[in-house]
């Protein structure tokens, strides 16, 4: 009972003072020092967090999202993070985020900025502690813990939600700063976008080690809409030193498009793999705090007319409005289903084939036709010769290979080539060839890596040995032992070079089972050749009429340039910032 | 009409076509690739509307699966039901992880011109974060009773 009761006690309380904070904004009255009270929420959500996390910690039993989500057996670290592991306790970590975001980035921004933040906080705050309580008591007579998802107990969880809520909470800032706080409002600007392209890489990285299917982009429902507030955080983002109506159109709906992402992930109207489970009541809670944040983000257009009345520049307004058609299609491609349902009856989804051949496209549009504008004659001219040339060098060493792979080497070349000429000189455009190059490189390493990857399956006796291209796969062992929370199978896998039968690596794939959750679990072995191509192997089942282990693997090329160059375009927008700069002095590099 | 509202409207007009052609061309390709979601049961009625079609195909695992290796490649068959109908599915490749019997999955793949196998490219296992993959709705009819 008393953890339950501290629990909705701190939360009423971040409630209550974060509602005083908005009123004050209407009732002049109300005479209160904003950021002290904000203050006190944000270590409210502090200590909040910390008592879910003691009640994981401790198994206690009387909160049902522990008994739900935990075990006596689950390791420590993942009973920490098991906290965001779910719908509840992911709400209560993006309240809590929100909160450390504008005691971060709001210090030198005025008082009613806060006070409008403030209502971002108190309407989550309701909804979190009315429909989505984390500190809800258990419901039956009996405690039987029911474990812990094994596909979420990986590192994985530990860090990609919290960097991309935190990117998330940062980008909801922007609704809240106007434009005479230019240098803050590019800071958060900065920041967010930064968190948001690692949290969702991070988040492919996690799919790519922990799924087993080989891949790390799915379309998969949840992965395109996590693609929405990035296309928003990259509007915004581009126009930082330019006039554009749209682009601070979207800064003021920043939050409300937030919120709408998390109403489309988790009201349960699209399913995917990030499935949650969840009742009718979600989806109609999930849409008021939607609607409410909306209905803000309209009463702050008003105030902000004059952000709004301005004259774009053209080029720039086109390049936006280009985003802002992908994410349009994004966002219809996403409703379609539900569209659907409700006038046919009949459950669709839309296959990533339509993802493929739509967006695509578009991005190879923006990032051929901006280039070209940017560059004059002579430029433009070196820029093809230095693309024809790349491209050529490409088809030299790899032999055969397709023409649109060609063709993607060739813009990834260019955009290469224009991030470096159409604007050398001071250092502050670090960023900007960094950022611009990084995109470039990533264009060239995934279209390479989908070329020349490829995948077999195999059968094998222990001791046995097939050829998989200028392999040899051979299964040495297997071995059965015992963990603190399930129980491995494991094989042992010898690569070895064909020709002259080196050993390249030893491989340890597992069968998992963990016996709380009664759940079978893959965990693949990725394993990294020449520097920057992946191995990655998993192991199924054995045969059971020949006794003989069903193996994959897929030879993974550039795997490793691609997380590389997607942590570069991460980190790339930080380099504006003012901590950078200093750094920057500090070297004497400027 | 003044100059600037003669530029306006000129590069609207040009504006439009491009765009025009982008939202048909979405459209066409959005349309193509619609997938359904059918029961055994609706596949059984209606299969001759579907052949060739990529559809995804819900339904519970019956037990008595099928599969043999023959060079190199898993060949794995079985029943899906939906506890009306049932219906034959072929797959090629490693099983993925929570792929057991009784369980629910959707399958996805194309059905067979004679409606009664449907060759299955990928199967995907359901679950919600608490990993509980679905279970059939009607438990009364023969076809469920499996134990």
């Amino acid at each position: 009972m008393i953890l339950s009761f501290i629990g909705n006690l701190f939360l009423l309380l971040i409630t209550i003072f974060s509602g005083m904070n908005f009123a004050s904004i209407f009732i002049s009255k109300l005479k209160i020092k904003a950021s002290f009270i904000y203050k006190i929420t944000t270590l409210l959500a502090f200590c909040s967090i910390l008592t879910l996390i003691y009640g994981f910690i401790t198994n206690s039993a009387e909160l049902e999202l522990v008994i739900k989500n935990t075990h006596y057996l689950t390791p420590l670290i993942y009973k920490i993070i098991a906290i965001w592991g779910n719908h509840e306790g992911s709400m209560l970590l993006f309240l809590f985020l929100l909160c450390i975001a504008g005691q971060l980035f709001l210090t030198k921004a005025t008082e009613l900025s806060i006070k409008n933040h403030c209502f971002a906080i108190f309407s989550l705050g309701l909804f979190i502690l009315f429909f989505a309580n984390p500190f809800g008591l258990r419901q039956s007579h009996f405690s039987l813990f029911s474990g812990f998802n094994p596909a979420l107990q990986d590192i994985g969880l530990a860090i990609h939600p919290p960097i991309l809520y935190f990117g998330l909470s940062i980008l909801c800032l922007s609704t809240v700063v106007t434009n005479e706080n230019i240098s803050i409002q590019k800071n958060i600007i900065r920041c967010s976008w930064a968190l948001i392209t690692l949290g969702i890489s991070l988040g492919s990285w996690w799919a790519f080690h922990e799924l087993g299917w080989g891949g790390f982009w799915f379309w998969d429902p949840v992965e395109n809409i996590s693609l929405i507030p990035w296309l928003v955080a990259t509007i915004i983002l581009h126009s930082q030193n330019h006039y554009s109506k749209l682009a601070n159109l979207l800064k003021i709906f920043s939050a409300s498009i937030v919120f709408l992402c998390f109403f489309l992930v988790r009201s349960g109207l699209i399913t995917s793999i990030h499935s949650f489970a969840y009742d009718e009541s979600t989806l109609i809670t999930m849409f008021g705090l939607l609607l409410v944040n909306f209905l803000f983000a309209i009463h702050l257009c008003k105030l902000q007319k004059k952000q709004l009345n301005i004259k774009s520049q053209d080029l720039l307004e086109v390049q936006n409005f280009t985003l802002l058609a992908i994410i349009a299609i994004i966002f219809i491609a996403s409703i379609t289903p539900v569209i659907w349902l409700f006038f046919f009856k009949s459950e669709i989804s839309i296959s990533e084939n339509f993802f493929n051949k739509t967006l695509l496209p578009i991005f190879i549009f923006i990032a051929l036709l901006f280039n070209f504008y940017r560059a004059n004659k002579y430029k433009l001219f070196f820029g093809i010769i230095f693309s024809l040339v790349s491209a050529f060098m490409i088809m030299f060493v790899h032999k055969q290979i397709s023409l649109t792979t060609l063709f993607l080497v060739f813009v990834g070349s260019f955009v290469i080539y224009s991030s470096f000429f159409s604007s050398f000189g001071t250092l502050k455009k670090y960023s900007f060839i960094i950022a611009h190059s990084a995109f470039g490189a990533l264009i060239i390493c995934i279209s390479l890596h989908f070329e020349l990857g490829y995948s077999k399956d195999f059968s094998l006796k222990q001791g046995e040995s097939e050829v998989f291209s200028e392999f040899n796969v051979k299964l040495e062992k297997i071995s059965h032992f015992k963990e603190k929370n399930y129980l491995v199978r494991q094989a042992e896998i010898v690569i070895q070079q064909n020709s002259n039968n080196k050993i390249i690596t030893i491989m340890w794939p597992q069968l998992r089972f963990y016996p709380v959750e009664k759940i079978y679990s893959q965990e693949v072995d990725i394993k990294t050749f020449k520097l920057v191509h992946n191995l990655y192997l998993s192991a199924g089942p054995i045969d059971a009429s020949t006794q003989k282990l069903i193996i994959n693997i897929q030879y993974k090329p550039y795997m490793n340039l691609i997380w590389f160059f997607l942590g570069v375009l991460s980190v790339s927008s930080l380099l504006h910032l003012s901590l950078a700069e200093k750094i920057q002095k500090f070297f004497g590099l400027k | 009409m003044n100059k600037y509202v003669k530029k306006r409207l000129l590069t609207l007009f040009i504006a439009s076509i491009p765009i025009l052609i982008g939202v048909i061309m979405v459209l066409n390709n959005l349309s193509e690739s619609i997938m359904f979601f059918m029961k055994p049961s609706e596949i059984k009625e209606k299969y001759q509307d579907l052949t060739g079609k990529v559809i995804r195909v819900g339904g519970v695992v019956m037990p008595g699966v099928k599969s043999k290796i023959t060079s190199g490649i898993v060949h794995t068959q079985f029943y899906l039901t939906d506890c009306k109908s049932s219906i034959k599915v072929k797959y090629h490749g490693v099983l993925p992880n929570l792929f057991r019997e009784k369980q629910g999955i959707i399958a996805k793949g194309k059905i067979t011109n004679d409606g009664k196998t449907f060759e299955a490219t990928e199967l995907i296992t359901k679950h919600d974060e608490y990993y509980s993959a679905k279970k059939p709705e009607n438990t009364q009819n023969n076809l469920c009773n499996f134990k």
